[in-house]
């Protein structure tokens, strides 16, 4: 279980502060929401908690880690990351169930190779979320949903301690969110992984998380916690 | 003997360099940077022109420029200010102007430094032969420890870092190894036309599958046969080999796309919707 700690934190990429002073502290196992309007900052603030992205000026610290080019990829490989959707050319040859498999990649570290269990995981996970039928079908020709799906299983396949959700359901049908909601909240109970969600969905955030951060222009506007959820 | 020795030497070029170049080529291709073949191999000709200048060994100038050409590639990719084809854009006229300027400069006849940019399998020496064969064994080692490393950067380089893969260290080594393999074709194949060699082949496997082992198996196989066939055909034809080793991975390209099971699947590229 990790915490997580910003410390005014504030990054400027090109001519523009994207964040501003950001100071919270996330307890470990906690689940908490990123709201805001677009351009707010939400998936920079969740960028550099896996150090895709460093700040300047203040500290990301991650249960006692402090966060910079040398500690990063011992978060990496703890942390989950479920991107916003992109673009994946239809002909590129990596096949799904390669993907959600390449979760564990970084923890087995170069010149080891995935075993049977592995495998047997990833099946696992791909029929937990329902999407075995696209195990052997190129990435780049799933559905939008269906890639979100195989999105989640692969930061699952990680065994993540810490989980950046990044609109994980934009493109995902009622009935299918519903599931992995439930299935989301059960491995947090269980491993008890600390959430950030980023969502404009209400209705997600309030079923998966128990605190709410509001951004705007990079600031955080309030905090706020969610009573009687998980 | 000696006939004997020559004729070996050309197969075994024609061989190794459609082998090493291919192999490279997948990568670079299904990354999105085939234009990488031909800056690197400009830098390559700049580099040779240099040694020829200097009295040092041309080949290890090639290999010195490539070095650099992937050392500023790979931090101004990574840095994102510059997108890709235009870095790739910038180092292919710099390292041009660099020829250009170097040429004139040669004292003498210019042909030591020609055969460069046109390259002539016929008189690849025993040295060579081992430079290219090294690289062979390296770009093979390669792929083989790093394929695992290698399919998720070809996904996706920031989801790899994302997920712990030291992405930075395997896209630096495959660039070097893309210079290596590049400087190493040059003085059989030619820097203009390596660029053949870099992309046909593993375009054509493109076409025809979407495992990426079996699009390095099928492109390894296309580049070896392009080298094949363009020496046959330079034999046959008594030209110089690199125009028909080009030509002929040309050929195998167009009859991939023509039986390509994903040009029946999608005849009409998918509307991408994100």
């Amino acid at each position: 279980m990790k915490s997580v700690i910003f410390e005014n934190v504030s990054l400027i990429r090109g001519n523009r502060l994207v964040l501003n002073n950001i100071f919270f502290s996330v307890k470990p196992g906690e689940s908490v929401a990123i709201y805001g309007p677009n351009g707010a900052g939400k998936t920079t603030l969740l960028t550099l908690i896996n150090g895709l992205l460093f700040c300047k000026k203040g500290r990301v610290i991650i249960s006692d880690i402090v966060l910079s080019p040398e500690t990063a990829r011992e978060i990496r490989i703890i942390t989950g990351y479920v991107p916003q959707n992109f673009d994946v050319d239809y002909r590129t040859p990596i096949l799904a169930g390669t993907v959600v498999l390449s979760g564990c990649y970084g923890k087995l570290g170069l010149f080891h190779y995935p075993d049977d269990l592995m495998l047997k995981k990833t099946c696992q996970l791909m029929e937990k979320l329902e999407i075995s039928s696209v195990f052997n079908r190129p990435f780049g020709q799933i559905s939008g949903g269906e890639r979100q799906k195989v999105m989640i299983a692969k930061a699952m396949m990680q065994d993540p301690e810490i989980l950046l959700l990044d609109e994980p359901f934009s493109s995902i049908s009622k009935t299918s969110k519903e599931k992995i909601i439930e299935i989301i909240k059960t491995w947090h109970k269980e491993k008890g992984i600390t959430i950030f969600l980023v969502s404009h969905e209400k209705d997600v955030i309030e079923k998966l998380c128990s605190r709410i951060l509001y951004l705007e222009e990079g600031r955080i506007i309030s905090q706020e916690a969610i009573h009687g959820i998980l | 003997m000696e006939f004997y020795n020559f004729m070996v030497y050309a197969w075994l070029a024609a061989i190794l360099t459609g082998f090493v170049c291919s192999v490279i080529g997948v990568i670079v291709v299904t990354m999105g940077i085939s234009f990488i073949g031909v800056s690197m191999s400009h830098a390559a000709f700049a580099g040779a022109l240099l040694g020829i200048i200097l009295h040092v060994n041309p080949v290890v100038c090639s290999f010195i420029f490539c070095f650099i050409i992937a050392g500023i590639l790979g931090p101004l990719s990574d840095r994102g200010e510059i997108k890709a084809d235009t870095s790739l854009g910038i180092v292919f006229s710099s390292s041009l102007g660099l020829s250009f300027l170097l040429l004139p400069m040669i004292p003498g006849s210019k042909s030591e430094g020609l055969k460069f940019l046109w390259g002539n399998i016929l008189t690849v020496s025993r040295n060579d032969l081992l430079i290219i064969g090294i690289v062979s064994i390296l770009v093979f080692v390669f792929v083989l420890v790093f394929f695992k490393e290698i399919q998720v950067l070809i996904f996706n380089r920031i989801l790899a870092l994302a997920s712990g893969i030291p992405a930075k260290l395997i896209y630096y080594l495959a660039l070097f190894l893309s210079g290596a393999a590049i400087t190493a074709s040059i003085k059989a194949v030619g820097g203009l036309l390596v660029f053949a060699l870099i992309v046909n082949p593993a375009a054509a496997a493109y076409q025809l599958t979407y495992d990426l082992k079996r699009m390095f198996l099928l492109s390894s196989l296309f580049g070896v046969l392009s080298g094949c066939a363009g020496l046959l055909t330079a034999f046959w034809l008594n030209i110089p080999a690199g125009a028909p080793i080009a030509l002929s991975s040309v050929i195998i390209f167009i009859l991939s796309t023509i039986f390509s099971p994903k040009r029946k699947t999608y005849a009409k590229p998918q509307t991408q919707v994100f």
